[in-house]
């Protein structure tokens, strides 16, 4: 045998080996600036690859570590784990029942990853916890009890809360920047209450702040809050040198304040920074700041020097997210303004001025020249949203020595107690200081992780969405497949988060023209929703609603129609006195009834009749709960409008699409999917009137406004194609009649394929 | 043998008893010193034969037992729950990994000698092991195999032990050695190719 090489280096390189597709390593190390015999070796340690296949990948042996599914049934004092909601890194959260059966109560229960190990520490978590446990506010989840199991690991009980991230919330339902201000004075509201307790929330940002179905905001997690108040008798001290720093790093740096990230002593000013950063992206669907790499150093360079951009600024530009597989999305300013104010100049306009100020006053760097507390961002808000001038001058130097007093002497330096509770609750107890802050810094990473992925996704979505993104759907479809990919690896996520990210992806894909991909991912999705939540949840009638569209776009008409009514029943119980997705809903199964008809085409009257009252109902909802300029109206008008035109009432269904562009072109801008849509529409029934010029005129409209949305192809510009086609014919023109027929052809050829693939 | 970061601190423990002692030299093995797993190894072999005999002398025979569950509950008999935390837990793992590997070692050894005295096998943590025969050679190669590797690159032969010997996924190694998965799944990627170089050499 030769010489053997140093194998550190010849690991190094055979990494970098492994890393390159096979047929192209000889190439790859015939270009390598490295010792002959190192090469050699490294050559001859690939050959062993042919061979690896198999080799040690069966273990002998298995150990079963506890896992967060073994727990479950699991009691803790008188609860019972019942089964894993999410794991961060602090801990796993169970949904729990009473055990005794003493009163019938889920709840959260959140087992943390460290034993506190001493009888002092415990005793401390006492005490935390009861001074936590009376926060009571109808917008904070209490904590409800707490306690160490029998294996020394803390466990705190918190009501259940189920509901959404508030920006997922804001996103989905678009609300307007004024539904959004409404919406965060009630979080304003839930954190003044906690600091009037003495308790600082440390780690505000949307995963904490959830909205429930009935549309209630509820703060999550004040159980790793600190209190403010000093201790006298402050046995601790002993223990206070060990801790690296006073305010402990910060827990998630993208909402973190100056003094979080520099470790400096944490006050209420803190959370009505984050309560800022949270407000900044709500508002603006920007992120004030934009971090290289997420080192301490990074961190803090771009937190404490660089200044947000002014919100009326930001919303013109188009917002780039960093892709975890690296790389990075473009999100364009008509998708951030879409789901808020619809289009770019109005959000402008409208975060201009007061809400510039308020905004860039929450984000200053020093605490004292921030809001002196969440009540009084909170009243500037509602100042704002009342017309009335606002109590901040914008670039204010408004600071002045008796406000910063009166602030300082209740925002004292955190008492240890909270601050070892803190260090226990991040996994860390005794590590050395560096470790301490490393190892919280991890923690955060490992915890935003799930929440980034949903994030990450809903942003991909408003992009994968054409109606949404303008056509810029093809760019998207290699981040779709990596993160599809990347999901089925993932085996820690609790069973509706991951349904949320199936149902995520499936939609995703399905609105690109995916359905080999799409159904799959939606019906996994059904299941672990019906799994989860049961059958009656109003995500299963969304799962369904989602695999019935896909079905329909199948073609599969019945059985879409079997999946929709199935949804629409659990709709309608679930939302007596309407609700925006039972108004969907009832579209839906108006506008599938009106496909059918027209496939059916004998004994269509009776479908006609029924889905012509779906639509009725469905507008009359969401004209009720949007008022009429609303985009969610305009898609419903269109509904009606084609079902009428298959009952041959053409001479109504006009004003109804007419209408409907008019709302489109106001909502959206001169181009947009739902506008072509609707212009197609209007030149349908202006053709079956006989009025073919002005049907022409408008059919060549829709199709250069597809052309250009859809440049990669997409069923839309498909009938587009043939439709004109068709009007040619009807005007003798067989030329371009022709042309047009042999180009929708080829398209319809295309997407097959892309189909099968 | 191992070079370990200091984990987890140590709080004053009783030394009253196996038990107590065990935990202490785990905490302290966990803590950076080597010295202690070389008192450690001895004491859980023999608590776990212990139990072992007490399992095949028992009524109900269960020849079956998992020695899965047999580990585990060694672990929540010797260690102490509550002075020893989750992290340390994890760490047990990585510690019963070269337990097992031990135990796995000989097991293997013993069967092969076996076939030739046709002698009884002892009541030991050994025949409570449901290891297929035909994978005795692969144990006895991979170990030897695993010497060489742990020579050159001791990390990444923990991480061949932690995955072939007790199971434990790359995030399980990961958390136990405090590095990435992905880390490990490379390391594990090249491991490979080195201990099938060796063994064709050997």
């Amino acid at each position: 045998m030769s010489r053997r090489e140093n194998w550190p280096e010849v690991k190094s390189l055979l990494e970098q080996a492994l890393e390159v597709p096979v047929e192209e390593r000889a190439a790859w190390l015939s270009r390598l600036v490295a010792e002959p015999a190192l090469v050699a070796e490294v050559q001859g340690l690939l050959a062993f690859e042919d061979q690896a296949g198999g080799f040690i990948d069966e273990p002998v042996f298995s150990f079963q570590l506890p896992t967060p599914e073994l727990e479950a049934g699991r009691r803790l004092g008188p609860w019972r784990l019942l089964s894993p909601l999410g794991k961060g890194g602090m801990g796993t959260v169970y949904l729990a029942e009473r055990a005794d059966g003493a009163f019938a109560l889920t709840v959260a229960v959140k087992l943390l990853n460290t034993g506190l190990g001493t009888d002092e520490l415990i005793s401390r978590f006492e005490a935390e916890r009861h001074i936590l446990a009376r926060l009571i506010h109808p917008n904070i989840a209490r904590l409800l009890d707490g306690g160490t199991g029998e294996d020394g690991r803390p466990y705190l009980v918190m009501e259940h809360v189920e509901g959404e991230p508030i920006d997922v919330h804001c996103d989905r339902h678009r609300l307007s920047t004024r539904a959004r201000l409404e919406l965060f004075r009630s979080v304003c509201s839930a954190v003044q209450l906690a600091h009037q307790n003495l308790v600082v929330h440390r780690d505000l940002k949307p995963a904490n702040i959830l909205v429930t179905a009935d549309g209630t905001v509820k703060l999550l997690d004040f159980g790793i809050a600190k209190l403010l108040a000093p201790q006298p008798d402050d046995a601790r001290d002993h223990t206070a040198p060990t801790l690296a720093h006073p305010g402990g790093a910060p827990l998630t740096p993208r909402y973190a304040s100056p003094e979080q990230v520099r470790c400096e002593p944490i006050t209420t000013a803190s959370d009505v920074y984050s309560l800022g950063v949270i407000l900044y992206e709500l508002l603006t669907g920007h992120r004030p700041y934009r971090f290289d790499t997420l080192t301490p150093a990074e961190i803090e360079r771009v937190v404490c020097g660089s200044m947000p951009p002014r919100p009326s600024t930001v919303v013109r530009r188009s917002e780039e997210l960093a892709i975890k597989e690296g790389g990075s999305l473009v999100l364009p300013p008509e998708a951030v303004a879409g789901v808020r104010d619809g289009d770019v100049a109005r959000l402008s306009r409208r975060l201009a001025g007061d809400l510039d100020t308020i905004l860039l006053k929450s984000l200053s760097k020093e605490p004292e020249r921030r809001f002196a507390s969440a009540e009084q961002l909170s009243e500037d808000i509602r100042l704002y949203l009342a017309g009335q001038p606002i109590g901040s001058r914008p670039d204010s130097f408004g600071y002045r020595a008796g406000k910063f007093l009166a602030r300082h002497a209740f925002g004292v330096t955190v008492a240890a107690a909270g601050l070892v509770l803190l260090l226990a609750f991040a996994g860390a107890m005794t590590w050395q200081r560096a470790e301490i802050a490393a190892r919280s810094r991890e923690v955060a990473r490992e915890r935003d992780r799930a929440e980034a992925t949903k994030d990450f996704l809903l942003e991909l979505i408003s992009q994968a969405d054409p109606r949404r993104a303008k056509g810029r759907e093809i760019t998207i479809r290699e981040a779709l497949d990596q993160r599809a990919s990347r999901l089925a690896e993932e085996t820690s996520l609790d069973p509706a988060t991951r349904a949320d990210l199936l149902d995520a992806l499936g939609v995703a894909y399905r609105s690109l023209g995916r359905s080999e991909e799409a159904g799959p991912l939606l019906t996994e999705a059904l299941a672990l929703r019906r799994r989860a939540l049961g059958e009656e949840h109003v995500q299963v009638a969304e799962s369904l609603h989602n695999l019935a569209n896909l079905e329909r776009q199948l073609r599969h008409l019945d059985k879409a129609e079997r999946l929709t009514r199935q949804a629409l029943a659990i709709q309608r119980r679930a939302f007596p006195q309407g609700h925006r997705d039972l108004a969907r809903g009832l579209n839906n199964l108006a506008s599938l009834l009106g496909d059918k008809a027209e496939a059916a085409s004998v004994a269509g009257g009776p479908l006609l009749a029924e889905a012509e009252a779906l639509a009725r109902e469905g507008l009359a909802m969401k004209q009720r709960l949007f008022g009429e300029e609303n985009s969610e109206v305009a898609v419903s008008l269109n509904t009606l409008a084609a079902i009428l035109v298959r009952e041959g009432r053409t001479a109504e269904a006009e004003p109804l699409l007419r209408r409907s562009i008019a709302l489109r072109q106001k909502l959206d801008g001169p181009r947009s999917p739902g506008l072509a849509k609707a212009i197609n529409n209007l030149a349908v029934v202006l053709a079956k009137e006989g009025r073919l010029s002005e049907a022409e005129a408008l059919h060549r409209e829709s199709l250069a406004m597809r052309r250009e949305l859809y440049r990669d192809g997409h069923p839309d510009l498909l009938r587009s194609l043939e439709n004109l086609s068709d009007l040619r014919v009807r005007q003798g023109d067989s030329d371009e009649a022709a042309a047009l027929s042999r180009e929708a052809q080829e398209l319809k050829k295309r997407l097959e394929d892309k189909e099968a693939r | 043998m191992l070079s370990e970061s200091p984990i987890s601190a140590i709080v004053s423990l009783p030394m009253s008893d196996t038990k107590g002692e065990i935990t202490q030299l785990l905490l302290a093995w966990s803590d950076g010193d080597r010295a202690a797993l070389n008192r450690l190894m001895p004491l859980v072999l023999e608590e776990l034969r212990r139990m072992a005999r007490r399992y095949l002398d028992g009524e109900d025979s269960r020849h079956t037992l998992q020695t899965n569950a047999l580990v585990n509950e060694v672990y929540l008999r010797l260690v102490d729950r509550r002075k020893v935390t989750w992290r340390n837990q994890a760490h047990f793992f990585g510690f019963a990994a070269q337990l097992m590997r031990r135990v796995l070692v000989d097991h293997a050894r013993h069967r092969q000698r076996n076939k030739r005295d046709q002698g009884r096998r002892p009541l030991s943590i050994e025949a409570l092991i449901d290891l297929p025969e035909r994978r005795d050679l692969e144990v006895l190669l991979v170990d030897e195999a695993l010497k060489a590797l742990a020579r050159e690159d001791e990390r990444q032969a923990r991480i061949v032990e932690m995955r072939f010997f007790a199971g434990l996924n790359n995030e399980q190694i990961g958390e136990i050695l405090r590095i990435s998965p992905s880390t490990v799944k490379r390391e594990w990627a090249t491991a490979r190719l080195f201990l099938l170089r060796e063994l064709s050499q050997s």
